[in-house]
């Protein structure tokens, strides 16, 4: 790092809080929490929420499979429902994982480095929750191989190129290979400090296995540097690309609503809100529970709210810019689109999401709201709630009344749309309990390069 | 870091408290002509791998033509 050379760097006072002054006491916080034998009861409760609802999953995909997608409320016009409004969901939540790890590191924002191993983490288990839908909406997965994948086949299925939808599976495959191999690169270091400070032998070989046999060498170190800025350079782009890729699933149809050239970006600040939104719904209590304050700090909590502010503007201006455009383009369908929203059957739903994401987060601007954990906690659940809102109101309002009033119809979620999408959130919950208690929580050879090396002691 | 097998000397190790110190050293070993040397940190640091000598990766050199030529 070039603060090693100038002997006169001082970090920002707030990158760390005070009780991490050497190599020592950062090894010692971040393996506590995985290398010991007492396990915080919380840590069993959210295992156990969490693997009762992957339960819940799976009774509600086993009776998908055996069914058909039939068991969802879908009808004829709304031929789209939860499937594709969890899909977007889980998958804009994971691009703040992205945006932290990739683009601050580009452009060198330090305080990144202590949210970024967890925000990686749930990158990670949102793709995995997102790309579920995917293929379970197909209903038959086992044949999806032929419908999403261009598998070369003697009976000459392949999937139909111009399909946005097919863009998606590669947009999101590639996006989940940068993300773990970025993920886990990052990882091997750290590994390896457990690995040498584990006492059991069993843990040893673990993450000895894992650590690929790190030594910490200056050629390991070289070579890291250079691989983590190539994966960063990876990432960068698909930060933007994947959830432009995802928007044009609805702007590339005619659908009212859907026709529109601002849902590339106004999807992508609406994936950063949304993903910063859930960051700090899992780092507040993980903080509490593992006291992570000295890395975790009042800061970082404020910038991650600052970067919601302005991601939740930009949003704000998209939804401004749906209904200013439905009034400019003097089309029928589109301003009825847009009165249908606002007024119609699912009118209450728009104005629930007004709320969560454009009027509650306006408490943002104020300092004391920024740094106090409770009330920025439930700010953070409103917009991840608004942000599931604004992709049903998109997903349903457009279609339930599109061009043809014949075709109008309503779209009555089942017990089985909610328990599928409450079921990964399960799954996401369990794959996040099991990630903080095995794995690196925080990155420590990125804090260890935070101290000012002048002030190190033994 | 012994050149010939006769001598009781394997290697020799040290620790330092600054990453400051460890790349002089090993800057310093280089100059004075050792070869044979690794430095183990903690967390990185900048040009240490090539004061100890490392060579350029060749890796990358090979690349820049390769994509040349897809391109």
């Amino acid at each position: 790092m070039s603060e090693a050379a100038g002997k006169s760097y001082t970090p920002p006072p707030s990158e760390l809080g005070p009780g991490q002054t050497s190599h020592t006491t950062i090894s010692e916080k971040v393996s506590s929490i995985v290398l010991t034998k007492s396990t915080p009861l919380v840590w069993f409760c959210s295992l156990v929420v969490g693997f009762s609802l992957i339960g819940v999953l799976q009774i509600a995909i086993a009776w998908l499979f055996y069914e058909g997608v039939g068991v969802w409320g879908l009808n004829n016009p709304v031929g789209w429902g939860f499937a594709i409004i969890n899909f977007v969901w889980w998958i804009g939540i994971g691009h703040a994982g992205t945006l932290i790890s990739a683009v601050l590191l580009l452009f060198r924002q330090k305080w990144r480095t202590s949210i970024n191993r967890s925000a990686e983490a749930m990158t990670i288990f949102a793709v995995m929750c997102a790309a579920m839908f995917p293929l379970i909406h197909t209903g038959r997965p086992w044949l999806a191989a032929y419908w999403l994948l261009p598998y070369p086949n003697s009976m000459d299925i392949w999937p139909q190129f111009r399909s946005p939808l097919i863009w998606d599976v590669f947009a999101v495959s590639t996006y989940f290979t940068v993300s773990l191999l970025f993920w886990f690169v990052g990882m091997i270091p750290d590994f390896a400090t457990f690995r040498d400070r584990a006492k059991n032998v069993i843990t040893q070989k673990v993450f000895g296995v894992m650590s690929m046999g790190w030594r910490g060498s200056a050629i390991h170190w070289e070579r890291y540097e250079m691989a983590s800025l190539l994966l960063a350079g990876l990432a960068t782009p698909l930060v933007l690309s994947v959830h432009s890729i995802v928007s044009l699933d609805f702007a590339m149809s005619i659908v009212p609503g859907w026709h529109t050239t601002i849902f590339p970006p106004y999807f992508v600040a609406g994936a950063i809100y949304a993903g910063f939104a859930m960051v700090l719904t899992l780092m507040i209590p993980l903080r509490r529970i593992y006291d992570l304050y000295d890395f975790i700090t009042d800061r970082h909590l404020e910038n991650m709210s600052k970067v919601m502010l302005v991601s939740g503007l930009i949003v704000g201006y998209g939804y401004f810019m749906e209904q200013y455009m439905a009034w400019y383009s003097a089309s029928t369908y589109e301003s009825y689109m847009i009165h249908n929203r606002m007024f119609g059957p699912y009118g209450h739903y728009y104005w629930t999401l007004i709320l969560c994401n454009i009027i509650v987060p306006q408490l943002l601007w104020i300092k004391h709201v920024r740094i106090n954990t409770l009330v920025l906690f439930v700010v953070c659940m409103f917009i991840n709630v608004g942000m599931w809102l604004e992709r049903f109101i998109i997903v349903v309002t457009s279609l339930h009344r599109d061009y043809l009033p014949s075709s109008w119809d309503m779209f009555h979620p089942t017990i089985w749309d909610w328990a599928t999408y409450i079921g990964t959130m399960g799954l996401f919950l369990f794959l996040f309990t099991l990630f903080v208690r095995g794995m690196p929580l925080i990155a420590m050879h990125e804090i260890r390069t935070l101290l000012p090396f002048g002030k190190k002691e033994h | 870091m012994n050149q010939k097998p006769s001598s009781p000397w394997y290697g020799l190790l040290a620790e330092f408290e600054h990453p400051q110190d460890l790349l002089a050293a090993a800057e310093g070993a280089y100059e004075t002509g050792y070869r044979k040397m690794d430095a183990y940190s903690p967390l990185p640091i900048h040009g240490l791998a090539a004061a100890v000598g490392f060579p350029v990766p060749i890796f990358p050199i090979l690349s820049l033509p390769a994509v040349c030529w897809e391109l």
